[in-house]
């Protein structure tokens, strides 16, 4: 299974779009979920989502116009647990002792923040976290250059394969990691 | 009484010998096969050419064509993740040739994701298989067991994932609340096959290995008979390959169908196509669609046949609609491009009644009783 995990676009405030190179890739009819960490942050941006996959899970950002996005989520796929947070209210700021206290609470497998637009995904004491950056390159006040990425899990039964988008000058690079719970 | 046991005596006989007489067996189930659970299948299996007349061969064949069968399974449906899993290069980003977004027409995603959209199709109509029964939608006793084989339905399934908010109260005590489970409909639990998905995947390795000819509307409506006959046979070995056998047959109808249109240079008739490409099976309840295809299958010339068992539908409607049925213009054009006999045969009789009318009747053929109908058309066939 399929699923997108995006966020931080900052649209319109610090990028008016998505580059064009994923917006080739992310095509519907490919992806059944998308878990989004938040910073869409226009209603528009949501649509566009909506438009890849029905089923979108979406967390409350810092900047979102919309405020009915809850700050934390708990999604069950198969036999994982994934936490879903935006990231800022995580201090200090993606620091890897908070975010695991944060897992802890949550009694998650997966953990899923943005906002500091750098990607990331590492297992630390069994639990995996993942940091999908920003999906523009937008600015943040702690990542001036930021490569714009994003990522995609799929997930089978107790795997969890999770690619790797970054847009590299005008290539797109595409790694890949494993999970095993 | 005494001649249906005589006839079921003379079946039995046949379908022991060693070395079995086709012919014979031909005329016997031209005028239909009792309704004991291992004839009929085991008959089937002669006339449509799945096994030869040598029983000694037979268990030979079968091995062969189910190996077969479990090849192409292997071969076809493909899962990309799975694949992906087989390098397992350890737990560190690395890179990769092969992706779920890639563009590349070789990619393996591409593919799977392409034969999603045969699959999506099979599977809306798979589901919808023969509504009235509830066979199709029990457990099959043979689901497949391939390893890491993914039920088919799961990759056109639309689903939602379940999520549950995180609430944080005043005393900043955290609450993960549960939304109520949906309460999803299942009715079969896990590792069970409803005998629905077992025709699905019938027809997409069909489509698969044929894509020239992919997956039309309506061929699951030839596979579900063939598929029951098969199923509820009481010797359970035969049960599970037979698909092979029903290929063909398909094929064999696509040509006729071909065939058919081709001579008289018509588009897709308003009824005679459905009855054609469906070989009847939407326009009779399930026994008597079987009881048809008995007679299909004892002749050398189905399709022939086929058609003069249309053209004793048509002449022979039941009376009470017949009543209000006109012979209009539009009514003996059509009928004009059948055969020329039956023409020969309808021409006199004035009916009165209008185009709208007689298509509705056409389309929905009124029940009646299949075997005048048979009778008719062996008349006809003889002429």
């Amino acid at each position: 299974m399929l699923v997108l995990v995006i966020g931080d676009l900052h649209i319109p405030h610090r990028r008016n779009k998505l580059p064009n190179k994923f917006k080739k890739l992310l095509v519907p009819g490919k992806i059944k979920h998308i878990l989004c960490t938040g910073n869409l942050c226009n209603k528009e941006t949501y649509d566009y989502l909506k438009n890849l996959a029905s089923d979108v899970h979406v967390v409350k950002g810092d900047f979102d116009e919309n405020a009915s996005y809850p700050d934390q989520k708990v999604i069950t796929v198969g036999q994982f647990r994934i936490g879903l947070c935006h990231g800022h209210q995580i201090v200090p700021w993606g620091d890897i002792e908070s975010l695991a206290l944060v897992q802890r609470q949550l009694d998650v497998d997966i953990l899923i923040t943005g906002h500091t637009h750098k990607f990331e995904a590492f297992e630390h004491e069994n639990k995996f976290y993942i940091n999908p950056g920003s999906a523009t390159g937008a600015y943040s006040p702690i990542e001036s250059d930021a490569a714009p990425s994003f990522a995609l899990m799929d997930i089978q039964s107790a795997t969890v394969v999770t690619y790797v988008y970054q847009l590299r000058g005008d290539d797109v690079k595409v790694e890949k990691i494993e999970f095993r719970k | 009484m005494s001649t249906y046991s005589t006839r079921v005596d003379q079946f039995k006989k046949i379908l022991t010998e060693d070395k079995l007489d086709l012919h014979q067996l031909r005329q016997l189930c031209f005028n239909g096969i009792p309704d004991i659970a291992w004839i009929r299948p085991l008959a089937w299996r002669l006339l449509l050419g799945y096994l030869p007349a040598k029983r000694s061969g037979w268990d030979n064949i079968l091995k062969a064509k189910r190996d077969l069968y479990d090849s192409f399974l292997d071969d076809i449906i493909i899962n990309p993740s799975l694949a992906a899993d087989d390098e397992n290069e350890g737990d560190h980003l690395h890179d990769v040739n092969d992706h779920p977004l890639s563009l590349d027409p070789e990619s393996q995603w591409v593919t799977y994701f392409k034969d999603n959209e045969v699959l999506s199709q099979i599977d809306k109509d798979a589901r919808r298989l023969y509504p009235d029964m509830s066979f199709f939608q029990k457990a099959t006793e043979f689901p497949c067991k391939k390893k890491g084989s993914q039920a088919l339905r799961k990759r056109v399934e639309k689903t939602v994932l379940l999520e549950s908010k995180v609430t944080t109260n005043r005393q900043g005590v955290q609450k993960i609340k549960n939304k109520s489970k949906d309460q999803e409909y299942h009715t079969l639990s896990e590792g069970e096959e409803a005998h629905w998905e077992v025709v699905e995947r019938m027809l997409f390795i069909y489509a698969k290995l044929n894509p020239g000819i992919g997956y039309v509307q309506g061929m699951n409506e030839i596979m579900g008979p063939i598929y029951y006959i098969f199923a509820v046979d009481s010797n359970s070995e035969w049960k599970r390959f037979w698909m092979q056998r029903v290929c063909q047959s398909i094929r064999y109808k696509d040509s006729a169908v071909w065939q058919v249109l081709e001579d008289k240079g018509i588009r897709p008739e308003f009824y005679c196509f459905r009855w054609f490409t469906l070989l009847l099976s939407q326009e009779f309840p399930l026994p008597d669609v079987i009881r048809i295809w008995d007679s299909l299958f004892a002749e050398e010339n189905r399709f022939e046949f086929l058609l003069c068992v249309c053209c004793a539908m048509l002449m022979w409607v039941p009376p009470v609609v017949k009543n209000n049925l006109i012979m209009s213009v539009h009514f003996k054009k059509l009928t004009y491009d059948f055969t020329d006999y039956l023409n020969s045969l309808v021409r006199d009789e004035i009916l009165q009644g209008e185009f709208a009318d007689i298509i509705k009747t056409l389309q929905n053929y009124p029940v009646s009783d299949v075997h005048i109908i048979l009778k008719k058309a062996a008349e006809l066939r003889g002429m």
